[in-house]
């Protein structure tokens, strides 16, 4: 009986050392948000939500200085795909993946967006691509990129527009 | 020698100090060319690096444009930028390699293009990451390709400088190192050189004192040698004349040297023998000396004998002569002193002989009349004091004239005059007559005296009896002299030589106080005795045992002494003999006793063992005392006396003046002689009535006109002396007293007997004899000598004179009475 209970109680401190954090993170901290960030020497320096979705869903091709713009994403299978389109062009992966098709077949668009694997990957490959613009969680930003201010509002700004919703337990990747 | 050795050493110490200094100045130029060629190919690594980590910067971009995945191509773009990234800390590490100022010049120029073609890259990756792929290829091929080769070039300037600045380096070092090894080698090789000059000048030098010293030992031998000694070379020039040489030929040295030797030392008429002397020592062993007799030259032409000692030897291939001379004049001389003192010295010993052998004779011829005159007044019926008296002077005459006869036997032997008389006779009488001539003194002292002789001795034997006796006599006086108990053996056994001659072997045992080893080796000496007290106690004058020694040896035979302090001596005597008849016979036993048994109580001793031997040899029985039945009991008179049936033979001592032989009815006397004790067995046996009489045989009586006997003597003594014995044997003589008159008297009457002296003055008797046989009378009278000298050549002499029997001087009445009872049997048969 005391042996059981002596079992228990350290299964019960490592939860205590384990769960409390994520539970706390839930409770104390704010809803993630998205960061868009582009190649640092990108002039633009704020962008409303509607010019942000027109480039992502590939309807403008350049930057206002000229440059050819790059959208990435994260791959076609992950979370983070589908919660920045749903964000950006509220809309799902799979309408967004028809969309982009239908853009190319069409010749409005030469390329589709490219698909990054990690959210590093992502900061890496904007750093590295001038004409890029991509998005991580606002605590995944570092300063190799530039985080541009949407619709005049700073990620921190708590009127911030793309706010993320944790993902509930046992939901289906796939919208219906 | 010393100066040497401290210059070496300090040689060695200056070379190890400079050694260490250059040593140390290699290992450090050595050290300093390491780190040059480290940092060098650090540089050189560093370079290259460079240069293959711009290419690979470049390379992995081709690798992204070859794909359109954008994790792909990122992952090419972030191995680029990784690579870009090791660029620029490799330009941060250019201080370990510590950069010339032009290559530090170059490094920064190659960072500028290299900074100027990332810019390109960056551009380009941009390009490839937005999938702009013909524009990105644009790009890298005009401007990049461009700011490349500017890179490649600017690291190729950088690597040639390089290169070609770490050759010089090196080769600087190189040679820096090359210089300070050939420092050192050099220094090695001084020092060898050094040491090898400093080894060489102290053996010259060492090898020259010793060869100045063998030089200076050598010269020293040269000039102290008493003996002149000369060199030669193979032409006979002379190289080395040393001071004795100068001496000899009185030629000074530097006259001598390279002149011929022959013309120098030996006169014009032996000139060219050396030459050819030398030339045949040539042909025979080099290295034995030669000598040669030749006559030498003085300066002057004074010649003397000389000899030479050639020794031949090698002188850097050149054959030399070295010639010892020994001047022969003094050895000559001495030779012939030798020779004449030797030639003196034999005369002296001759003389010596001569005297005593002169001295014997004249000595014996008065003492002949002496022993005559004791002989008759003994027989004069003189009364007891003076018969005494007389018999005192009969002994002590005896023992002059035994003494006289030893001197002279001695002289006779050293003389080589003495010669030995060949008679057959039989070696147990002859022992028994020895016997019997001790036979007083041992019955005084109470001595056992016998003689064994082993069965395989012949009994007859052809030898010189008269010397045999002489020894035999001599040494069994000797044993009973010096014994005071116990017994005197003599024992004789014989060896083979041949079918005819055996070595009889005589030991002659006593009981007496011995000899001490260490007085053993003088024994044989002349004129010496043992111990100077036994001269005074026993008399003589230790004559007997050299003579007896030096007879043996005349003899064939040979005399040793084995003796042991207070135990005994015994003396064995061997002499050669012809055997003349078989062994074992006992001559003139016509009885036989074999079968004969006797029972001997007779105390243990070499009587008892003689009497048994005797008894053997006869072929009688020894029984023991226990057996019953015996014909004849033999006993010792000190036993005690017997109850027995059987007829006993005592065993006496002979009869002394104050002990008279025991009133036994059957005796021997010791020493027992086998034909007394065969008659006696004989005769106690029943088996013979023979008897001998007991004492000898008294002397014979002639009748006057048995024999007519002409006495010739010179000396009136001796021939009234002779005279008197003839008359005591009841002849008459006439007489001459010299050789003429001898002559007269045989012409007026024919005598039957001559008594001849043959040492007369004018007419000797050997002449006289010649004469009176001239005369042709019938029957011719027997010539009969009386000499005291009778040696073989003398008695060679008389044969053929026509002297046929001799008579020994001084002439005895016994001998005399023998020799004319042997005439009147032959001349009135």
């Amino acid at each position: 009986m005391r042996t059981a209970a002596a079992a228990l109680a350290i299964i019960a401190a490592w939860f205590a050392a384990t769960t409390p954090t994520i539970a706390r993170a839930q409770q104390t901290e704010p809803p993630a948000r998205l960061a868009v960030i582009v190649h640092q020497s990108n002039p633009l320096a704020n962008l409303s939500a509607s010019d942000l979705r027109r480039i992502f869903l590939l309807e403008t091709q350049n930057w206002p200085h000229g440059r050819k713009i790059t959208v990435v994403l994260r791959e076609k299978d992950q979370n983070e795909r589908e919660e920045a389109l749903r964000l950006i062009c509220g809309m799902s992966a799979v309408d967004y993946d028809r969309h982009v098709l239908f853009q190319t077949f069409r010749g409005a668009a030469a390329d589709g967006p490219r698909s990054i694997r990690t959210a590093s990957a992502m900061l890496r490959f904007v750093f590295n691509a001038p004409g890029a613009i991509g998005y991580v969680h606002a605590d995944e930003v570092d300063a190799s990129v530039k985080v541009l201010r949407i619709d005049g509002f700073d990620i921190s700004d708590p009127r911030y527009p793309f706010t993320l919703v944790p993902p509930r337990k046992g939901r289906p990747l796939e919208a219906p | 020698m010393r100066r040497e050795f401290t210059l070496m050493i300090a040689v060695t110490i200056i070379v190890l100090a400079l050694g260490t200094i250059v040593a140390y100045d290699l290992r450090q130029t050595a050290a300093d060319a390491n780190r040059l060629r480290e940092r060098l190919s650090r540089g050189l690594e560093l370079i290259d690096e460079l240069q293959f980590t711009t290419q690979e910067v470049r390379r992995i971009l081709l690798y992204a444009l070859h794909t359109s995945d954008a994790n792909r191509q990122l992952e090419y773009v972030e191995q680029s930028r990784r690579v870009d990234a090791s660029v620029t800390q490799l330009l941060d590490h250019r201080a370990s390699f510590d950069p010339s100022p032009q290559t530090e010049q170059h490094l920064d120029e190659f960072a500028r293009a290299w900074r100027k073609y990332l810019v390109v890259r960056d551009e380009v990756i941009g390009l490839i990451l937005e999938r702009s792929l013909s524009e990105s290829v644009a790009l890298d091929e005009n401007l990049g390709t461009a700011r490349f080769n500017e890179v490649r070039r600017v690291i190729a300037d950088l690597k040639s400088n390089f290169e070609s600045e770490a050759a010089r380096q090196v080769e600087q070092a190189q040679d820096h190192t090359e210089r300070a090894t050939f420092r050192l080698l050099m220094l090695v090789a001084s020092a060898l050189v050094a040491t090898i000059v400093g080894m060489y000048l102290t053996n010259r030098r060492a090898a020259l004192e010793k060869l100045l010293a063998i030089e200076a030992r050598k010269g020293g031998i040269l000039e102290a040698v008493p003996d002149p000694i000369i060199s030669t070379d193979a032409s006979g020039r002379i190289v080395e004349f040393n001071p004795a040489a100068e001496r000899a030929f009185d030629i000074s040295r530097a006259e001598a040297l390279a002149t011929q030797v022959e013309s120098r030392i030996l006169p014009q008429r032996f000139r060219g023998l050396l030459s050819t002397e030398l030339a045949s020592a040539t042909d025979a062993a080099a290295q034995t000396s030669h000598r040669i007799e030749i006559v030498g030259m003085r300066r002057g032409g004074a010649e003397f004998p000389m000899e030479l000692a050639v020794v031949t030897h090698r002188e850097r291939d050149e054959r030399m002569w070295t010639m010892h001379i020994s001047d022969l004049t003094t050895r000559n001389q001495a030779a012939e002193q030798l020779r004449r003192a030797k030639e003196a010295a034999e005369a002296a010993d001759r003389a010596k002989s001569d005297f005593l052998s002169t001295i014997s004779h004249e000595l014996r011829t008065p003492l002949h009349a002496v022993v005559g005159a004791t002989n008759l007044l003994e027989r004069a019926g003189l009364a007891a004091p003076a018969l005494e008296l007389v018999r005192l002077l009969r002994g002590s005459t005896t023992a002059l004239l035994a003494l006289v006869t030893d001197l002279l036997d001695y002289s006779r032997i050293e003389a080589g005059l003495t010669q030995l008389v060949l008679v057959r006779f039989a070696l147990h009488g002859c022992i028994e007559d020895a016997l019997d001539q001790v036979r007083d003194l041992a019955a005084r002292k109470r001595l056992q005296l016998g003689y064994v002789i082993e069965p395989d001795v012949p009994a007859i034997l052809v030898a010189d009896e008269s010397r045999v006796r002489q020894v035999l006599l001599n040494l069994l006086s000797n044993a009973v002299k010096f014994s005071d108990a116990g017994q005197v053996a003599l024992r004789v056994r014989a060896t083979r030589l041949d079918a005819d001659n055996v070595v009889l072997t005589v030991r002659i045992e006593d009981t007496g106080r011995g000899i001490a080893a260490h007085l053993l080796p003088k024994l044989f000496q002349r004129f010496t005795q043992l111990d100077t007290t036994t001269n005074r106690e026993h008399g003589g004058v230790g004559l007997g045992l050299a003579i007896s020694e030096k007879l043996s040896a005349l003899l064939g035979g040979s005399l040793t002494v084995d003796s042991t302090e207070g135990v005994g001596s015994t003396f064995t005597f061997s002499f050669t003999a012809r055997a003349d008849g078989p062994a074992g016979e006992i001559p003139s036993l016509d009885l036989s006793l074999a079968g004969l048994r006797v029972r001997c109580r007779l105390e243990p001793g070499i009587v008892a063992e003689q009497i048994h031997s005797l008894i053997d040899r006869w072929g009688a029985i020894a029984v023991g005392v226990q057996e019953a039945s015996c014909d004849v009991v033999l006993a010792d008179c000190d036993g005690p006396n017997l109850e027995s049936r059987a007829p006993v033979i005592k065993v006496v001592w002979p009869p002394t003046p104050d002990h008279d032989v025991d009133d036994v009815p059957f005796s021997v006397v010791k020493p027992v002689r086998a034909q007394a004790l065969f008659d006696a067995i004989a005769t106690a046996a029943g088996r013979s009535d023979y008897a001998r009489s007991l004492p000898s045989d008294p002397l014979p009586q002639f009748a006057a006109d048995a024999l007519a006997v002409l006495l010739v003597e010179d000396h009136d003594g001796n021939r009234q002396i002779a005279k008197l014995m003839l008359q005591e044997l009841g002849l008459q003589a006439d007489e001459a007293a010299t050789g003429l008159e001898a002559i007269a008297r045989a012409a007026e009457r024919r005598y039957d007997v001559i008594l001849m002296d043959l040492q007369m003055p004018g007419l000797d008797g050997l002449e006289a004899t010649r004469r009176i046989l001239a005369m042709r009378q019938d029957p011719a009278p027997v010539m009969v000598a009386m000499t005291a000298s009778v040696t073989t050549t003398d008695e060679q002499r008389c044969r053929a004179a026509g002297l046929s029997i001799f008579l020994p001087k001084p002439v005895q009445l016994d001998a005399l009475a023998d020799v004319l009872a042997t005439l009147v049997a032959s001349v009135r048969p």
